[in-house]
């Protein structure tokens, strides 16, 4: 990331001719990476898999956790301490992570590319959410060991919740702020999220949200758009500024930590409560 | 058997005035996993200071037992206290207390040295002199990691944590299993000679009996979850007298004596009975008594010399009717050799001095 943020920056700052050339050539150095930063969003289910799970698992396998329970500390307070401590680990490289991307992102400057406001995995991969990602993962491993306690079923339990809770936020994250109206026709600023787009009538009248205007009916797809626009209708595009990014970071973020303190509680409790 | 008598016998011994509370105490203990039950109905007090031989086949709620008095598992019915108060349910409790589970789980990519760092971190008692002295003392290298040391060594490492612990109750389950003979008899021995030097009540479990001859002296017999006999060893070597005979004829047999245990082959059957204290109780006039019916000690009774087991003080009158009554035990005696150790033991008297003596280390220093 190092290398590739240095060669873009170097680009960016070096690259006397036309702004569309530097465009195309960081778009193909973007897609490169872009490859490999797709997958970010899941890391924090594998570190939930192969880092939080065995934290009980692999007690519940060797049966160390006869060693450990036996001593003079309380069930409670070992799986307390363990939880919390390695959670506060993950938290950190997580945000290192977070760091690492946005620090590579800031390369690419003023330009389409490279937008964690709008790109719905890049958002999770950067600033707080990260660290808060990796928590939550971390977190769900560890308690999906604490209640399901071998590793197979414990496993599809933490891929079958994360996937769950991934689509959940990602689809939720309109409902964070009141998005803001653009002017007719205006094109989203650079790094803002576009909400949900419409169309406004020549009465001055908005179309509501999800609904296709009363003309054009029964026109063909491909004509459709110029139909409704020779209709009088214009496009309306509701957004989150780019100011709102650090307001959905910091909301994402409680949720979930607040779901990692629900998990990781009822981990403790099941723990702490001898097994049945 | 119900083991009712036994375990009546076992009460009215705890309820002697010894002016201390038993350390481990179950009422009514039972545990269920879903459907069944893995021990039911399990009433007993052991005295400070004892070393409790738990001992029954597989499956006999062995494990249950101890996880239950170390509070690993919550009961379903009953209660089991330790030091009086709840089993496992506080710090407190737990410092007391050392537990050596089956296979002596240890944490394998750690050092010999990191282990006793956890022991340390964990339990404020921890004698690290202690385990160190131990460790030396069996040559077992600190540096080296627990999953590389052999495995007579690992059972030494874990009973070094347990006993590092400085607890007051020692709970160790199945520790002999999955030993060669000679690392069996070193964990024994280290085991015996820890426990003498500083007077913890050990409860310790086995399906081998022959592994607890002379180190024990209560005994728990477990069989299918229900506690059968509990109580002092010598008391009930008193008592109790292994019969054999044919196997179609042990429900007779069965119907006049408490059966403890039994086993059989298809001709022959071997059981342990509570007799009584009197003469064996096979009737030379029954309906058995040509039938080659047999009874002696039991060789943990034999070992340990209860009055009954040293040679008759005269022969068997009934060879005649084909009962050998107590013809194998003066064989018994010699064969393990015990016969003057044992009336030593009873002129010993005191109860210290005897158990040192059965530990075998009485020429160690303490």
């Amino acid at each position: 990331m190092l290398v590739h943020g240095n060669l873009v920056a170097n680009i960016v700052s070096g690259y006397a001719g036309d702004p569309a050339d530097v465009e195309a050539v960081l778009g193909e150095y973007y897609n490169d990476a872009y490859q490999v930063l797709t997958w970010l969003p899941i890391m924090p289910v594998l570190i939930g898999l192969f880092w939080g799970m065995p934290v009980l698992t692999r007690e519940f396998e060797k049966q160390t956790h006869l060693l450990a329970w036996t001593q003079s500390v309380t069930r409670g307070r070992w799986i307390a301490v363990k939880l919390g401590s390695l959670t506060a680990v993950a938290a950190l490289f997580g945000l290192a992570l977070g760091a690492i991307v946005t620090t590579w992102l800031s390369t690419f400057g003023e330009t389409r590319y490279a937008e964690p406001f709008a790109d719905p995995g890049l958002f999770s991969s950067t600033g707080v959410a990260a660290g808060a990602w990796w928590a939550f993962g971390f977190v769900l491993g560890a308690s999906a060991g604490a209640f399901v306690r071998r590793m197979l079923p414990a496993m599809a339990v933490t891929i079958a919740v994360f996937v769950l809770v991934m689509v959940g936020i990602f689809t939720s994250r309109d409902g964070y702020a009141e998005p803001a109206r653009l002017p007719v026709d205006a094109m989203p600023p650079v790094g803002s999220l576009i909400a949900h787009n419409t169309w406004v009538g020549p009465d001055g009248v908005e179309v509501p949200a999800g609904q296709n205007p009363p003309v054009c009916q029964n026109e063909p797809r491909d004509t459709y758009l110029g139909c409704v626009e020779d209709a009088g209708y214009r496009n309306l595009l509701y957004v989150y500024p780019p100011s709102m990014y650090w307001r959905f970071q910091w909301t994402e973020s409680g949720l979930l930590l607040a779901a990692a303190a629900l998990l990781g509680g009822a981990a403790v409790y099941r723990i702490s409560r001898r097994p049945v | 058997m119900t083991g009712d008598n036994l375990t009546a016998l076992a009460a009215t011994r705890s309820d002697r005035p010894t002016g201390e509370r038993p350390v481990l105490e179950a009422t009514g203990l039972g545990k269920r996993y879903r459907r069944a039950w893995a021990l039911r109905d399990c009433s007993l007090a052991v005295p400070v200071g004892r070393v409790v031989a738990l001992v029954g086949p597989n499956g006999a709620g062995k494990s249950t037992l101890l996880r239950l008095v170390v509070g690993l598992l919550a009961p379903t019915a009953g209660t089991v206290r330790t030091f009086g108060a709840p089993a496992g349910d506080s710090a407190d409790t737990l410092a007391k207390i050392a537990f050596l589970a089956q296979d002596k789980p240890l944490y394998e990519s750690f050092t010999v040295a990191d282990t006793l760092r956890f022991g340390r971190h964990l339990n404020p008692g921890w004698d690290d002199e202690l385990a160190r002295a131990r460790l030396a003392e069996l040559d077992i290298p600190l540096r080296r990691k627990v999953g590389k040391l052999s495995g007579g060594q690992q059972a030494q490492v874990a009973l070094t944590v347990a006993l590092a612990k400085r607890p007051k109750l020692l709970v160790l389950d199945e520790p002999l299993a999955n030993l060669d003979p000679l690392a069996r008899h070193d964990v024994m021995r280290g085991l015996m000679s820890a426990v003498a030097d500083s007077g913890m009540t050990v409860v310790l479990s086995s399906h081998v009996v022959s592994d607890l001859v002379d180190t024990c002296d209560w005994l728990v017999v477990l069989n299918h979850g229900r506690v059968q006999v509990s109580g002092d060893i010598e008391e009930l070597c008193g008592s109790h007298r292994m019969l054999a005979g044919p196997a179609d004829q042990a429900a007779g047999v069965a119907r006049r004596l408490s059966v403890v245990d039994s086993s059989s082959t298809d001709r022959q059957v071997t059981m342990l009975a509570r007799t009584g204290t009197g003469d064996p109780v096979l009737d030379p006039s029954g309906p058995h008594a040509r039938s080659g019916w047999r009874s002696w000690c039991s060789p943990t009774c034999a070992s340990r010399s209860p009055p009954r087991c040293r040679v008759p003080r005269s022969p068997p009158r009934r060879a005649s009717h084909g009962v050998a009554d107590l013809a194998p035990a003066p064989a018994a005696v010699p064969r393990h050799g015990r016969t003057d150790r044992g009336v030593r033991h009873r002129d010993a008297g005191a109860r210290q001095p005897r158990r040192e003596h059965r530990l075998g280390i009485r020429g160690r220093s303490s």
